[in-house]
């Protein structure tokens, strides 16, 4: 094995994770290579007293700051729901008056829109009669501008019979 | 009663640690405050154990822990009981950490602080803690700059590993991972310490 690889695998040698063969490959080369065996023992004496150091603890004044953030955010959504609550208790009136104005619209176009038909069709009604009765046609049809030719053209026919 | 649940926490007995919790979560889910102090009281020690290992600096430390403890009351309904609550608590412990390290390594590109040869991260003053040794104090410095120099992932491995004391399983609850990913993970870290702390002791 060659010492770079070995040098790679101490630290898992140290914390005996390496798997049985690979343990006994560093031991062997370690017997013969005394640079390895003066780094295992740097390396296992740093690794080791760095875990005996506890790390300090948090700020006293920590938990207060916590504290206080819950209750910012607490008053927050105190006051959204409260903003909530306001739309809700409006929310009501506001839509039945909107509702009301909104069916008087509809009910107002609606009525417009009958009215206006009902003098057309009256108007149409008074100006057929008008004509049957100036011009004595028994048969008066309305027609398209698009039939005028031939039904002029008929008119003729008939005058000349 | 919280060195009665801190006793609960260091034996290894899940069932009775998950029925402890479980009245805990109660009551924080019931939004009792007294609740909210004792999950702080309880845990504080571990979440900041872990933000202090991964950001390298108290300060940094004191607001990702500061973070964690919000999410986690505010999101506690999103605990499910299945698992142990420390194992939740980590992910969002790591997961605030690293966000936290991202953030702030944005921050120092966008200054062009990096151009100036600043470190991201300095190693903390060993005379901040009179209480211990010269040599331990040395060691964990050299150690905690080795670790900091690994990528995110192999670094959050090694410090659930070495520092909290979690096993295999545990660390790929905590990572969402498998186990052969974290044995992976933990086998590329340890090469690269080595090879940083034979540059720094030798």
């Amino acid at each position: 094995m060659k010492h770079k690889n070995i040098q790679k695998k101490l630290l898992r040698y140290i914390d005996a994770e390496l798997p049985e063969k690979e343990r006994q490959e560093i031991e062997t080369h370690l017997k013969q290579c005394e640079q390895c065996r003066k780094d295992v023992e740097l390396l296992s004496g740093t690794w080791y007293l760095s875990q005996q150091v506890k790390v300090a603890h948090p700020s006293p004044f920590l938990w207060e700051k916590i504290s206080n953030r819950l209750d910012i955010e607490t008053q927050k959504n105190y006051l959204i729901y409260r903003a909530a609550s306001f739309i809700r208790e409006m929310a009501q009136p506001a839509l039945t008056a909107a509702a009301v104005i909104l069916a008087l619209f509809i009910g107002i176009q609606i009525g417009g829109h009958l009215v206006t038909d009902k003098l057309s069709s009256q108007q149409n009604a008074i100006t057929t009669n008008q004509l049957q009765s100036e011009f004595g046609m028994d048969n008066f049809q309305l027609f398209s501008s698009s039939s005028i030719g031939s039904e002029l053209s008929a008119l003729m026919d008939y005058k000349n019979e | 009663m919280l060195s009665k649940y801190s006793e609960r926490i260091d034996m290894n007995t899940d069932k009775e640690v998950l029925m402890e919790e479980s009245g805990l979560v109660e009551k924080i889910k019931n939004n009792e405050r007294t609740a909210f102090k004792t999950f702080y009281e309880i845990y504080k020690d571990m979440i900041y154990s872990v933000c202090y290992r991964i950001l390298n600096n108290k300060q940094d430390a004191d607001d990702a822990t500061q973070d964690v403890f919000v999410k986690a009351i505010r999101s506690i309904q999103k605990f499910r009981g299945d698992a142990k609550l420390s194992t939740w608590l980590y992910q969002i412990a790591v997961n605030t950490s690293l966000n936290y390290a991202r953030r702030k390594k944005l921050v120092m590109w966008l200054s062009l602080d990096f151009l100036m040869g600043k470190e991201e991260y300095h190693l903390d003053n060993s005379k901040a803690r009179p209480d211990l040794e010269m040599e331990k104090n040395e060691s964990e410095a050299l150690v905690q700059h080795a670790i900091h120099s690994l990528p995110a992932r192999q670094r959050t491995a090694v410090i659930l590993q070495k520092y909290q004391g979690l096993s295999y399983k545990e660390i790929a609850d905590v990572m969402e991972t498998s186990l052969s990913a974290v044995e992976s993970l933990l086998h590329h870290a340890k090469e690269n310490i080595v090879d940083k702390l034979l540059q720094l002791i030798k």
